[in-house]
């Protein structure tokens, strides 16, 4: 049955053509409810609009969660869309099979194929069984590593390529173990295309790492010091993050871009991504744009649960500011501590060189070589207060910001909508007036002019709201997988991080253990 | 021994600082801990000393000190006495001036009481930075007191070390200025050294080291003894380096105090973060919030331990060793003053003219510098022995407590740990 049933056209239809594809609900339903207790990673976004109906105060219809399974098998794009075409085409994907059971019918639908803007139209046919397996397993098999930095060429043009390795069994890549070389300008070509595609549709597409003129700098010119190393690294591994963050979204995961990204081993250079560009600059003056026009949009907000979940956003960003740049503080402090253990280090082994009594002449050498020790364990803690405490939370500042951006988008989709309902209402007025008057013979090429204009400007109106409800509807359920995947990250990086601490303090009890008896030996 | 000290601020210093920051802190402090540098009283009735109370005021601190002894020189077996840390630099400079005490090591000067740094950073706290929580802003107030009731602790420490060691020396204890600084009531009106003799000191030391260098380069002037030839070139090395182990321990020290006051805005945010979350993250920050808070007194504890077991005896050493030069070079200017003589008498010898002079300044010179030679050899083997019992005690005992706060810290991680774990 699933096999057959035609996708509604996403572009015209009208709300009620939903209420046709209700019998499909059953499909869902049931599904809806075994799915609770799998594990959260390969859930469809779709299932999460369960939960966060559950956990957010905003009424919610029950009727609409279901409409979200449908629409969801519809939203998937791999065109650039612009925000002007009301056309989204319905590119599916088949989603891994929500039921646990095997008996559940699964969602093959073939994709149809728009003619409008279209041109590389990918389908998905995948087996029964493929989907079967990802959904009984771990869904999302797929790893991602990036490695092995080098610096390619020389002077100013030199730049770092980085090893993306990919482990999967996902089918929808042909091989299951596979490198590239990728450079940064990639990534951040890769993060432009998704977040064109998928921003302004309610999806949160992770942010990629921030460009550092000033370190690509040094790298360039060629200092071989620890502080580019230390920078290279800290690029290296927030590379890696934002690939692994990118692939465990459901929707994104299933983006060609992102396809190509990992499999082909040319890419096209990304030239739209250096600050200085002409790309950049046009950039620069939207985000200017944008934030002058959100503060201009009054938006009556008939959504509660939308004006709090920014709130609590907003909230949650400026806490993680500020415990960031305590972290950033520790991080130095701690880093200073090495130093300093390592100065008085040698300072005893100087003093222990002097003294003249044997025994505490020994004692004191064994204190250099024990504050030696103490001074690597320094060192280490700070890495790991850096790359597990801090770095999660400038990743997650940035994440919210990029949820902030999705409201915005929100926002703007209102005002779209709010727009074309008043310039209806103008045309309307219009045709009213036209009617009350009274000249019969320039009337009707004008009346019918009207006309056409109204009815255009209704459709833009009735697509503004579906657009709007898409949107929100799309965002509810981002921000309840967000929400899980931040509540798994940060227990993660906590426990992991207080491991690194308990790690250190049991080497400082080994260590000291070790002098005691040499100092008790002083005779 | 039972020591009560009270920290009392002035009332007009109080509105100075605003808010009545500085409380009335009245401290009954458990048997004390051994200092870092321990003077060994046992079995000596005949003079104990101790600093009984002690009374920090806006500029100046009072110590009373107490005397139990029964000499028969003394009036009453038991009496107080109060001084300021001007009267113990009058009764040091007394001693280094004492022709009778050149052959001796004079146990180094207390440092002056300096909290300046401390109430800064105090007033600093009280004048407010809107951004800090109440919460965080009485924790730091807590650090800030306990750091300046730390540092109080320590002047009054050394200025009673300074005392027992004088009375625990068997040539010291008996002198003429010591009985008074212990027993007379009054004010020893001493006044701080004025400009002029600060610059004075200055210039002496500047003159002594000239002296010095000229002495050893002095042709003739041979070290007879091998024992005091190793004995400069250790000091020499040694003080040089123990004061830079010194420098570098205080800066270790300094930075596990930043570290310790960073968990405090880490522990204050997380307690937000977990106020304001909805999900399981909220319990998880709350514990994470109570971990920053119990580390960060763990690790005050380490930098405080670190500070006394090892940076204050280091310290108290650099002074030592820098008294111990000090009678070197007594002696070595006694050598040069005995060879100048000898030179004399042949001088006078051969013109055959006051040679009888000549003779008794030499016998003179020859005596003092033989009385200081032996008397340095065993200011100086105690020196030895007074550095490594305490170095051994005090590396000992910095050992058991980094081992005590690690064990500590591990066993407070591994339970929350286990709480976080447990949790969904």
């Amino acid at each position: 049955m699933a096999a057959e049933r035609e996708p509604p056209p996403l572009g015209d239809a009208k709300p009620t053509d939903f209420e046709e594809l209700e019998d499909g609900e059953d499909l869902f339903t049931s599904t809806v409810s075994t799915l609770e207790s799998s594990p959260s990673s390969p859930e469809p976004a779709s299932f999460n609009a369960e939960d966060v109906s559950t956990n957010s105060n905003g009424p919610k219809p029950a009727a609409v969660v279901l409409d979200d399974d449908r629409e969801d098998l519809f939203a998937e794009a791999t065109e650039e869309v612009s925000l002007d075409s009301p056309e989204r085409e319905p590119i599916l994907s088949s989603e891994p099979s929500p039921a646990v059971t095997p008996v559940t019918p699964t969602t093959i639908i073939a994709p149809r194929i728009e003619s409008k803007s279209m041109s590389a139209p990918v389908i998905f046919d995948r087996s029964r069984e493929e989907i079967e397996e990802e959904a009984n397993g771990d869904v999302f098999d797929i790893e991602i590593g990036v490695s092995d930095p080098e610096k390619v060429g020389d002077g100013m043009n030199a730049y770092m390529a980085y090893r993306v390795t990919t482990k999967t069994s996902l089918s929808m890549f042909s091989k299951s173990e596979f490198s590239v070389k990728r450079r940064f300008s990639d990534f951040l070509g890769l993060h432009s295309k998704l977040a064109s595609k998928y921003l302004h549709v309610g999806y949160i597409v992770p942010p990629a790492p921030e460009k550092s003129i000033v370190g690509m700098t040094k790298v360039k010119v060629g200092k071989e010091d620890s502080s580019s190393t230390e920078f290279v690294e800290k690029r290296r591994a927030a590379l890696e993050r934002y690939l692994q963050r990118t692939v465990k979204h459901p929707t994104l995961l299933q983006d060609p871009d992102l396809r190509q990204f990992l499999e082909s081993s040319e890419l096209p250079r990304a030239v739209n991504t250096q600050a200085l560009s002409g790309a950049g600059i046009l950039r620069m003056v939207n985000k200017a744009a944008d934030a002058v026009n959100k503060m201009t949009i009054k938006m009556n907000e008939s959504d509660a649960w939308f004006e709090e979940k920014q709130q609590q956003f907003e909230n949650l960003d400026q806490q993680l500011r500020k415990l960031h740049a305590s972290v950033e503080a520790l991080v130095c402090h701690r880093k200073e501590l090495s130093a300093n253990t390592a100065a008085f280090a040698k300072s005893a082994a100087m003093l222990g060189n002097s003294e003249d009594h044997t025994a505490l002449s020994r004692a004191l050498s064994q204190l250099a070589e024990v504050e030696e020790k103490i001074d690597q364990l320094h060192q280490e803690q700070a890495f790991a207060d850096f790359y597990m405490f801090s770095e999660l939370l400038s990743d997650y500042i940035r994440l919210i910001a990029a949820v902030k951006g999705v409201f915005d988008h929100r926002m703007k989709c209102w005002q779209k909508w709010e727009d074309a309902q008043i310039t209806l209402l103008k045309k309307r007025e219009t045709e009213a007036k036209m009617m009350v008057a009274n000249k019969p013979d320039k009337i009707q090429q004008a009346k019918n002019e009207i006309r056409e204009e109204i009815e255009e400007w209704e459709a833009k109106v009735q697509q503004g709201e579906r657009d709007f409800e898409q949107i929100s509807k799309t965002i509810r359920k981002e921000v309840g997988r967000f929400e899980k995947e931040r509540v798994k990250d940060f227990k993660t990086v906590i426990i992991k991080y207080l491991e690194s601490l308990v790690q250190t303090q049991q080497q400082l009890i080994k260590y000291w253990e070790a002098f005691l008896p040499e100092a008790k030996a002083i005779a | 021994m039972l020591l009560r000290r009270a920290v009392q601020e002035d009332p007009e210093s109080a509105g100075k600082c605003g808010q009545g920051l500085w409380s009335v802190v009245s401290e009954t402090s458990p048997p004390r801990q051994p200092s870092s540098v321990s003077v060994d009283l046992q079995g000596d009735s005949t003079l104990q000393v101790e600093i009984s109370d002690a009374v920090s005021e806006r500029d100046k601190v009072k110590f009373t000190v107490q005397t139990k002894s029964c000499l028969p020189h003394f009036a009453q077996t038991e009496f107080s006495v109060v001084r300021q840390h001007e009267e113990f630099i009058w009764l040091h400079d007394a001693y280094v001036e004492n022709e009778e005490y050149a052959g001796l090591i004079i146990p180094p000067a207390p440092p002056r009481p300096d909290f300046e740094a401390s109430r800064e950073k105090l007033q600093k706290l009280g004048e407010g930075d809107s951004s800090i929580t109440r919460e965080e802003f009485a924790k730091m107030k807590q650090e800030l007191e306990a750091e300046y009731l730390a540092l109080f602790k320590k002047t009054v420490a050394m200025h009673e070390v300074f005392l027992q060691r004088l009375a625990a020396h068997p040539t010291l204890r008996r002198d003429h200025n010591f009985f008074v600084f212990l027993e007379y009531g009054q004010d020893l009106s001493v006044r701080g050294k004025n400009r002029k003799e600060l610059l004075g000191g200055f210039l002496r030391n500047i003159v002594k080291s000239a002296d010095e260098a000229l002495i050893t380069s002095m042709s003739g002037l041979k070290e007879v003894d091998d024992f005091f030839e190793h004995e400069r070139t250790f000091l020499l090395e040694y003080h040089t380096r123990i004061r830079d182990a010194c420098l570098r321990a205080d800066r270790v020290m300094h930075s596990h105090k930043c570290l310790a006051d960073d968990f405090i805005p880490i522990s204050a945010a997380l307690n937000s973060l977990g106020t304001q979350e909805v999900n399981q993250l909220k319990t998880s920050f709350l514990k994470l919030a109570e971990l920053f808070e119990r580390l960060r007194k763990l690790e005050g504890r380490v930098a405080s331990d670190e500070d006394l077991k090892l940076s204050d005896m280091l310290r108290y050493y650099m002074r030592d060793s820098q008294a111990a030069k000090d009678l070197l070079y007594r002696r070595l200017r006694a050598l040069a003053d005995y060879e100048n003589a000898n030179k004399a008498l042949d001088k006078a010898r051969t013109r055959n003219r006051e040679v009888r002079t000549a003779e008794s300044h030499q016998q003179l010179c020859c005596q003092r510098f033989e009385r200081l030679s032996d008397s340095a050899k065993q200011e100086l083997m105690d020196f030895k022995s007074r550095r490594v019992s305490s170095f051994r005690k005090n590396l000992i005992e910095l050992a058991e407590l980094e081992l005590k706060h690690a064990k500590a810290s591990t066993l407070l991680l591994r339970n929350t740990l286990i709480a976080l774990k447990g949790e969904p």
